[in-house]
């Protein structure tokens, strides 16, 4: 079943697979038709919900469990040799201690599970800027994130053929504990372990797991920058195209901007804007001695409270179809989704975020 | 995509104005280096404690802090054709605590003006925090905003900016001597004019 002959991969997975132990072992191709059979098994299982596919048109639901809803980043931990290294702001343990402690929770964390094989790109495949990694999970959910937010399958090793150099991720979701709950990058190893989480950027190892954490020490190495940056296209109306990009920590408007749509007299004269990216940059100095960024994802991953037809209209329009919805409630009545300040209308008979029946009387 | 700006953000209540640009690449890290959101949103005329996230990176950056501000001095260096770096800040507020700036959209305006600064088109007027842009200079055609509310979002009130200096300098305690030269150099400038 594997898709590669790639020693490096081979030899890695095999480690990982004596590690884990899971019942089997599972190659995400990349092909629709696999993708929709796991939406299905995943369906089968409840892990996720199918949503009305006339409004919401390949469109799923899930809800994680409620300690896991968020990065943890008390418990994210950047693991170079040198606790020197790793900073005032960066959790550090020695590797060694790390490993050892990450070893004993995914000890057999995956029996009685299928460990999926998700090779990945972050950048388009085959692109000079492009890096791969591959994310061993033992979640559809995850796979199927990943194939939104990632290129995933094949391709990617067609395109990594025998070389040694890709991120090596290891995701178990173990018990979900809390206390067990670790996410960590190893610089110097160029690997990531994140346990006991199912939940958006500890465990979607591509985003900020590699595509910054790790990704910040390759662009130190080979003079680029990665970077929690939004990239947006503007057009003049004299027709030149300009990009910039911008750096927001959370809750400044940085996803408005990136999707952001000039005011009504703007349009009229020409103006144009689109979104190239709305979280992270790789920024390298191009041939032309100017600095060029990339957006290293495929898809997009929003905070859905306050996202409404006033704040982000293009954001809501992009939900509508091919999304999967984590924590929001449930309409009952036409299986859509609801959340805090999408409009003035919420749902008389929903289920709230843990499953719980709710009404806008008894909220 | 070719950049033409990189602009960092934050949330400041009185602080920061609108829009600035950076006198040149150095000052331009330390600009990012600085950004800040206020903790607690304000409310009349009270302002909250700063978290600092510097180029947005504190939850994300692999490796010592310090050694990436170093990384951003040295990529100075390797780019020949170099972006412009601005900040912005769309959230200053009134005696209410009312934000000012009407956002969203709007906020082309002020890309506008940060695009004309890339490409020699437009004017600015020198700051001690770096360069301002003259009121006249951001179209507020079609908004219902007047020209003496743009230029107290463009503002730079000394002794908040004398205040912001001590908590720049309190949060840079914590790289102690890994912390460039070249960052410890614009803070102490940028103490030294809002001195004169």
């Amino acid at each position: 079943m594997e898709l590669t002959k790639n020693k490096a991969v081979l030899e890695w997975i095999d480690q990982q697979i004596k590690l884990t132990t899971p019942d089997q072992v599972v190659w995400i191709d990349g092909t629709e038709e696999q993708l929709e059979s796991l939406r299905e098994e995943a369906c089968a299982t409840g892990e996720i919900y199918k949503l009305n596919q006339e409004k919401l048109p390949g469109c799923y639901l899930h809800r994680s469990d409620p300690s896991d809803v968020a990065r943890v980043e008390g418990r994210t931990f950047i693991c170079c040799e040198k606790q020197e290294d790793a900073g005032p702001t960066n959790n550090w343990m020695a590797p060694a201690d790390m490993h050892a402690m990450l070893d004993e929770i995914c000890g057999g964390a995956m029996k009685g599970r299928t460990m999926y094989v998700i090779p990945y790109s972050m950048g388009p495949v085959g692109s000079p800027f492009a890096k791969y990694g591959i994310e061993l999970t033992d979640s559809i959910y995850v796979v199927l994130n990943m194939a939104i937010m990632t290129r995933v399958g094949k391709a990617i090793l067609d395109q990594l053929a025998d070389s040694p150099d890709f991120i090596k991720g290891l995701h178990c979701k173990a018990d979900l504990d809390p206390e067990k709950r670790y996410i960590v990058q190893f610089p110097e190893e160029n690997a990531i372990v994140s346990v006991n989480s199912g939940y958006g950027g500890n465990v979607l190892q591509g985003k900020k797991c590699f595509a910054l954490r790790i990704a910040s020490n390759l662009g130190r190495q080979e003079d680029w920058l990665a970077e929690h940056m939004l990239i947006l296209g503007i057009q003049n109306p004299q027709g030149e195209v300009r990009y910039v990009t911008g750096a927001f920590p959370s809750a400044c408007g940085k996803t408005n901007l990136a999707m952001l749509i000039p005011p009504e007299g703007y349009q009229k004269d020409g103006w144009k804007c689109w979104c190239v990216g709305d979280d992270i940059a790789w920024l390298r100095v191009g041939e032309d001695g100017r600095l060029w960024a990339v957006n290293p994802e495929k898809g997009f991953f929003g905070v859905a409270p306050g996202t409404n037809l006033n704040s982000n209209p293009n954001a809501l329009y992009t939900t509508q179809k091919g999304t999967i919805f984590t924590n929001v409630a449930l309409n009952l009545d036409d299986d859509t989704v609801w959340w805090e300040k999408l409009d003035k209308n919420p749902p008389k008979n929903a289920l709230d975020w843990k499953g719980n029946p709710w009404s806008p009387e008894t909220a | 995509m070719p950049i033409s700006a990189i602009i960092f953000g934050g949330r400041r209540a009185k602080t920061a104005p609108l829009v600035y640009q950076s006198r040149d690449w150095n000052h331009g890290v330390f600009v990012g280096s600085i950004m800040g959101s206020e903790k607690t949103a304000a409310a009349e005329g009270q302002v909250g404690e700063t978290r600092r996230d510097p180029m947005a990176m504190i939850p994300f950056c692999g490796y010592h802090m310090a050694d990436y501000w170093q990384h951003w001095l040295d990529m100075g260096n390797i780019i020949p054709n170099q972006p412009k770096i601005f900040n912005v800040n769309w959230f200053r507020t009134d005696e209410n605590g009312n934000f000012i700036w009407p956002g969203f959209g709007e906020n082309l305006r002020v890309l506008e003006w940060i695009l004309k600064r890339c490409f020699d088109e437009a004017d600015a007027k020198e700051t001690e925090i770096g360069y301002l842009p003259k009121a006249e200079d951001i179209n507020l055609a079609g908004l219902d905003l007047d020209v003496e509310t743009l230029e107290g979002l463009l503002s730079v009130d000394r002794d908040l900016w004398k205040a912001e200096v001590e908590g720049i300098r309190d949060f840079y305690q914590q790289f102690g001597d890994k912390l460039p030269k070249e960052l410890a150099k614009e803070l102490a400038d940028l103490e030294a004019r809002l001195n004169a």
